[in-house]
């Protein structure tokens, strides 16, 4: 049963990892644009790694809640109830708050270790924009992608913490080089 | 049990938050290595897979480790049994193929953007840096999984999380630490 076990296990989590990292791949060849843009932006690699995490931890625990509620019969696909509601208010909460903290523990902790970085407001705008529209993306995909795999046939557990995550990286990198593209545009920095 | 928006919030809150704090400084360690990112393109190309690479595979050992723990097939005390040293198995070898998969992809791709990078030695950095990620991750994993085990915590709960967090720090960092020596 155990030799059973790794093989399954490997079987299983490979070729989808595989994918996935071919997906990342590009999505970390669209990150090229920012490197080339960083002298603009100073500080602005500081916002990386925490919009892709919260984006990943938001929407993760959205799907989870989200499929134990349509295991339990609280949410039914294609029908809007009330905990549908709840939990997408929440995750659009979420995300717009903790966007609004990055930036003040970022620009914080710029403060503290001396380091050169954008001024508050300009953080701040970027944070917010990049965390609430592909926050808002995320939730709205973390719904579709749990009631159709429930619909499938699939247990929801398995599909979609992996997919949200994956999704969740490609979209808040696509978001987050629109909106500096749109900042440089208009001239903000 | 019904969900309430406030309950929702009020547990999230106080995990987003952290992990919010560590990944900061996973920035920092990101942001000060701007130079090398620069001078090696193939760096941040890599960046979102090899980071997600690790979380994923943490991710999926502590569910198992969680659910073996829920249906008693582990007992709550670390000890080394073979269900545990199976699942620790099975994480290292898709580890191995999974990076080397990886290295080779974007190596290949890196060279076919006009990069020139010496693909044998670019893979093998990343094999080595994935590897050594997912291993300090296994150890966090296996351990956070027990301590929430027994302090009664629900590991499936809190563990991913923390584990993706930690795995971004870990891993940004032995990523420019190892390619910086062998490229």
């Amino acid at each position: 049963m155990v030799s059973k076990l790794i093989r399954s296990t490997v079987k299983q989590t490979t070729p989808l990892l595989i994918l996935f990292a071919f997906i990342q791949l590009t999505a970390g060849t669209m990150l090229g644009d920012i490197v080339n843009n960083m002298s603009y932006f100073p500080g602005i690699l500081i916002l990386l790694p925490p919009l892709l995490a919260m984006r990943g931890n938001i929407g993760s625990s959205l799907g989870a809640r989200l499929s134990s509620a349509l295991h339990l019969g609280y949410v039914r696909p294609n029908k809007i109830t009330n905990s549908l509601k709840i939990n997408i208010y929440s995750g659009l909460i979420l995300s717009f708050i903790m966007s609004a903290l990055l930036a003040v523990f970022t620009f914080i902790s710029c403060g503290l270790t001396q380091s050169i970085c954008l001024g508050f407001v300009s953080l701040a705008m970027i944070s917010i924009s990049v965390g609430f529209i592909s926050g808002f993306i995320m939730v709205f995909l973390a719904v579709v992608i749990t009631e159709f795999s429930y619909k499938r046939g699939l247990d929801p557990d398995n599909v979609t913490s992996p997919t949200i995550s994956t999704a969740g990286d490609v979209i808040t990198i696509m978001v987050f080089i629109l909106i500096i593209r749109l900042f440089l545009m208009l001239g903000l920095v | 049990m019904r969900y309430k928006m406030g309950k929702i919030l009020k547990e999230s809150t106080p995990i987003l938050i952290i992990t919010i704090l560590i990944s900061v400084i996973s920035g920092f360690v990101l942001n000060g290595n701007q130079q090398m990112l620069q001078m090696i393109p193939g760096m941040i190309i890599i960046l979102p897979a090899f980071l997600n690479m690790g979380g994923s595979m943490s991710g999926v050992l502590s569910s198992r480790l969680s659910s073996g723990l829920h249906l008693g097939y582990i007992s709550p005390h670390i000890r080394k049994t073979k269900f545990l040293t199976r699942n620790l198995e099975a994480s290292y070898i898709t580890g191995f193929v999974t990076f080397l998969v990886l290295g080779l992809m974007a190596g290949a791709l890196n060279i076919a953007l006009g990069q020139s990078i010496n693909l044998y030695m670019f893979t093998f950095g990343i094999l080595i840096a994935g590897l050594l990620t997912v291993f300090i991750l296994s150890i966090l994993s296996v351990i956070f999984s027990y301590y929430s085990w027994s302090k009664g915590i629900d590991p499936d709960d809190i563990v991913i999380p923390i584990l993706t967090t930690v795995g971004d720090f870990i891993g940004i960092f032995l990523l420019f630490y190892i390619m910086s020596m062998v490229i």
